[in-house]
C-alpha cells in the first residue's frame, strides 16, 4: 500500500537566462492522511517548488508525485484542473481573492470552474459557504469587497474558499506570511481546527516558529532536498537551519 | 455564478481599458458601415432617379462630365443642334419598326441666370420646356396650386424653389430682363426639378439667343421600355450614327454614375482594411498589457481548478463582448455619419434605413477585431506555469 502522498526521485531544474537552478534535488517523500506537516527551511531551498509539485501546480522535471497511487502529473491539463479543483485546496501568501467579487463569491468561486453536477446547486453551495463563513466568526462580512478586509479576514475568506470543496489536502504556502503575531495564532488555530475536525491533511510551508508548535510533522528541506525529519522542533531550531 | 459572469465583472472593473478597446472597435467598425451604407443610399438614389425620371432614352451633348451634373440630362453648359431631333427619331422609328407604336419626342431647353424677385437676385436653373408634350409624356406630373401656363409670359416654378424663396402665384419674375407671372407650383418629386424654373420653351430658347439649339432630347416608347436588347440597339444606333452627342439610358445613367463611386471603392476599401489593422494592432497590445496585468489573477484562477479553456472562455467572452458592444454603437455611428456625409456633400437623398445586412456586417467586424488581436494573448496566458504567475506578481 501506498502512503497517502508519496514522491518519488523529484526534481524541478528552472531555466534562468541560460542558466539552470536546480531547485529540486531529487526527493522522496511520503505524507500520510491526515498529517499536519510544516515545511521550513531557508529562502531558496525549494519549498514552495515541492509543495507545488504536489498540488499540481509546477510540473516536476524528473520524478513522480502520487496521490492516493495516482501519478498526477500522468494528467492531461483538463483532469489536472479537475484534481485542483476537487482534491486541493491552496493558500498563498499573499493575492488570493479576486477583487471583482465580494466575499461569498470569492468562496463560492472554485465550484463554477467544477465540472461536478454539485455546482449547479447554486443555493446549497452558497449555503455551505455561510456556514464555512460563520465558522470563520466571518458572517458579517459575506458581501464586503476584499478591499474592504483586513489581512486577517481575507487570509479567513482564503481558508473559507480552500475548504468549499471539500478537498482532501489543504495546501498553504506562507499563509501567515504578512501577518501580526496575534493574527498568525488565530490563524493556525484555524488550521488545527481543520486538521482536527475536518480530518484534512494540511501541508504548510512558513518561516514561522509558532506552527511548529501545532505541526504533527515537520520537514526541514535545503538546498532543493529534504534535510532531515526532525521530531523535535526544538532540534530543528538547534540545527540553524530555520529561519526565525 | 457563471464564468461569463467574471468575465462582465472585469469589464467593468477595468472601465478605462475596456473603454479604450471600445473605441478601437467603433471606429473601424464606423467607417466601414459609414462607406456600406453610403453605397447603398447612391444605389438605391440612382435607381429611384432612373425610374422616376419616366424617359426611355435620352440624347444630351457628348462632352458633359456625369459626375458634374446632379440629374441626368439636366447640363447648363453644353447644347445639341435642334437638326438632331429629326435624326433621333429616324433612327427610334427605324430600330421598333412599328408605325403605330407612339414615340414622343420632348425636349427641353437649360440655362442657369440670376432671377430677380423683387429686387433680389436669385441663381437659378431655368428650363425652357413644351408644357403640352411634357404633360403627355409625363401624366403624373401635378401643380399644387394655380394652372399650367396659357401664354408666352408665365411660368411654373417648382415646389422647393417656391417654398424657399417665398413666391407665391401672381408673383412676378424676372429672367433676361423679361417679366413672367407665376402661373402655377409644381409637386414636389424629390429631384432636381423641384428646385427650377419652367416658361415656354420657345420663349426661353431666344431670350438666351440660343435658338436652334436643346439641352437635351427624352424619348418615350412603350416597346423599347420592354425589350432591353431592343432599346440598346437604339442607344447605340444613335450614338454611331450621330456625332457630339451621347445617347444612353436612364439605367445607363446611373450605371456609369454609381461606376465613378465604385472606382472610388478600392481606395475606401483601403481605408477600412487599414484602420481594421489599427485597430487590431491596438486590441492587441491593450489586451496584453491587460492580461500581464491579471497574471496573478490567472495564477489564482487555475489554482483553483480553472482548465486552460475554462480561462480562454472567461477572457474570450470578455473580449468578444466588447466586440459586440463595439460593434452595436459602431454602426449606428456609421448611421449618422452617413446621414451627415449625405447632407453636407454628397446629396444623395440618404434616409436613415436599419440595414440588417450591415448590422450583422458590424457586428461580425467588431467580434472579428476584438477576438483575432486578443486570441494569441489569451491563448498564451492561459498556459502560464501557476507558480510563474505568483513570482512575477511577488518580483513587481
Ligand atoms: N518559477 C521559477 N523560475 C525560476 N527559478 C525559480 C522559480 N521558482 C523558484 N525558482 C528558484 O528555485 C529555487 C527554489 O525556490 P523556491 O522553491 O521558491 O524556494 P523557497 O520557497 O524555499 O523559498 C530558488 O533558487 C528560486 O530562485
Ligand atoms: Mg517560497
Amino acid at each position: 500500500m501506498s502512503e497517502f502522498i508519496e514522491t518519488k526521485g523529484l526534481k524541478k531544474i528552472y531555466h534562468v537566462g541560460g542558466q539552470k537552478v536546480e531547485a529540486l534535488k531529487g526527493v522522496d517523500l511520503e505524507i500520510a492522511k491526515g498529517d499536519f506537516v510544516v515545511f521550513m527551511g531557508h529562502s531558496g531551498s525549494g519549498k514552495t517548488t515541492l509543495v507545488s509539485t504536489i498540488g499540481g501546480l509546477t510540473r516536476p522535471t524528473e520524478g513522480t508525485v502520487l496521490i492516493e497511487g495516482n501519478d498526477i502529473w500522468k494528467l492531461n491539463d483538463k483532469q489536472l484542473s479537475h484534481f485542483r479543483n476537487r482534491k486541493i485546496g491552496f493558500m498563498f501568501q499573499s493575492f488570493s481573492l479576486l477583487p471583482t467579487l465580494n466575499v461569498l463569491n470569492n468562496v463560492v468561486m472554485p465550484a463554477i470552474f467544477s465540472t461536478n453536477s454539485e455546482r449547479k446547486d447554486t443555493e446549497a453551495l452558497k449555503s455551505k459557504a455561510i456556514s464555512l463563513l460563520t465558522d470563520l466568526d466571518m458572517k458579517r462580512k459575506v458581501n464586503s469587497f476584499p478591499s474592504e478586509l483586513s489581512g486577517g479576514e481575507q487570509r479567513r475568506v482564503a481558508i473559507a474558499r480552500a475548504l468549499i470543496n471539500d478537498p482532501e489536502i489543504i495546501l498553504a504556502d506562507e499563509p501567515t506570511g504578512e501577518l501580526d503575531i496575534r493574527t498568525e495564532r488565530e490563524v493556525i488555530d484555524i488550521f488545527c481546527q481543520i486538521n482536527k475536525t475536518y480530518q484534512k491533511t494540511l501541508i504548510v510551508v512558513s518561516h514561522s516558529l509558532t506552527w511548529l508548535e501545532k505541526a504533527k510533522t515537520i520537514i526541514v528541506m535545503k538546498d532543493g532536498l529534504i534535510f532531515k525529519d526532525l521530531a523535535d522542533p526544538v532540534e530543528a531550531i538547534m540545527e540553524g537551519v530555520c529561519k526565525s | 455564478m457563471e464564468l461569463i459572469v467574471l468575465a462582465i465583472k472585469d469589464i467593468f472593473r477595468r472601465k478605462g481599458k475596456s473603454l479604450y478597446l471600445l473605441i478601437a472597435i467603433v471606429i473601424p467598425v464606423a467607417i466601414l458601415s459609414t462607406i456600406l451604407l453610403t453605397f447603398d443610399n447612391a444605389d438605391s438614389s440612382l435607381s429611384t432617379l432612373a425610374s422616376k425620371f419616366g424617359f426611355t432614352l435620352i440624347v444630351q451633348p457628348k462632352n458633359i462630365r456625369v459626375d458634374k451634373i446632379s440629374q441626368i440630362g439636366v447640363n447648363t453648359q453644353e447644347y445639341i443642334p435642334e437638326g438632331v431631333i429629326a435624326d433621333v427619331e429616324r433612327i427610334v422609328r427605324e430600330t421598333i419598326r412599328n408605325p403605330k407604336d407612339k414615340v414622343i419626342t420632348v425636349v427641353r431647353f437649360y440655362q442657369e441666370d440670376d432671377l430677380l424677385i423683387g429686387k433680389a437676385k436669385v441663381s437659378s436653373v431655368v428650363a425652357g420646356i413644351d408644357f403640352k408634350t411634357e404633360l403627355e409624356a409625363k401624366p403624373s406630373w401635378k401643380l399644387t396650386s394655380g394652372r399650367w401656363p396659357e401664354n408666352d409670359q408665365e411660368a411654373v416654378l417648382g415646389g422647393s424653389y417656391a417654398s424657399s424663396r417665398k413666391v407665391s402665384l401672381q408673383d412676378t419674375v424676372t429672367l433676361g430682363g423679361s417679366e413672367f407671372k407665376v402661373a402655377g407650383i409644381l409637386q414636389n418629386y424629390n429631384s432636381s426639378e423641384d428646385y427650377m424654373v419652367f416658361a415656354p420653351f420657345a420663349v426661353i430658347q431666344k431670350l438666351y439667343n440660343k435658338s436652334g439649339f436643346v439641352s437635351v432630347i427624352n424619348i418615350q416608347n412603350v416597346s423599347l421600355d420592354k425589350d432591353k436588347k431592343m432599346l440598346q440597339t437604339a442607344v447605340a444606333e444613335i450614338n454611331k450614327n450621330i456625332p457630339n452627342i451621347m445617347a444612353l439610358s436612364p439605367q445607363q445613367f446611373s450605371t456609369m454614375k454609381y461606376a465613378l463611386l465604385k472606382k472610388s471603392l478600392k481606395f475606401l476599401m483601403a481605408i477600412v482594411v487599414a484602420t481594421i489593422a489599427v485597430s487590431i494592432f491596438s486590441i492587441f497590445n491593450i489586451v496584453t498589457s491587460v492580461l500581464y496585468s491579471r497574471i496573478k489573477e490567472i495564477g489564482l484562477l487555475k489554482s483553483v481548478g480553472a482548465s486552460r479553456s475554462q480561462l480562454l472562455t472567461i477572457f474570450l467572452s470578455e473580449y468578444l463582448s466588447i466586440g459586440l458592444m463595439g460593434g452595436l454603437i459602431g454602426y449606428p455611428l456609421g448611421l449618422i455619419m452617413t446621414y451627415l456625409l449625405d447632407s453636407l456633400l454628397l446629396k444623395l437623398g440618404a434616409g436613415i434605413k436599419i440595414n440588417i445586412l450591415y448590422v450583422l456586417v458590424a457586428l461580425l467586424v467588431g467580434v472579428f477585431c476584438s477576438l483575432i488581436a486578443s486570441f494569441y494573448p489569451t491563448y498564451r496566458l492561459s498556459k502560464i506555469k501557476i507558480t510563474d504567475s505568483f513570482r512575477s506578481q511577488w518580483e513587481g
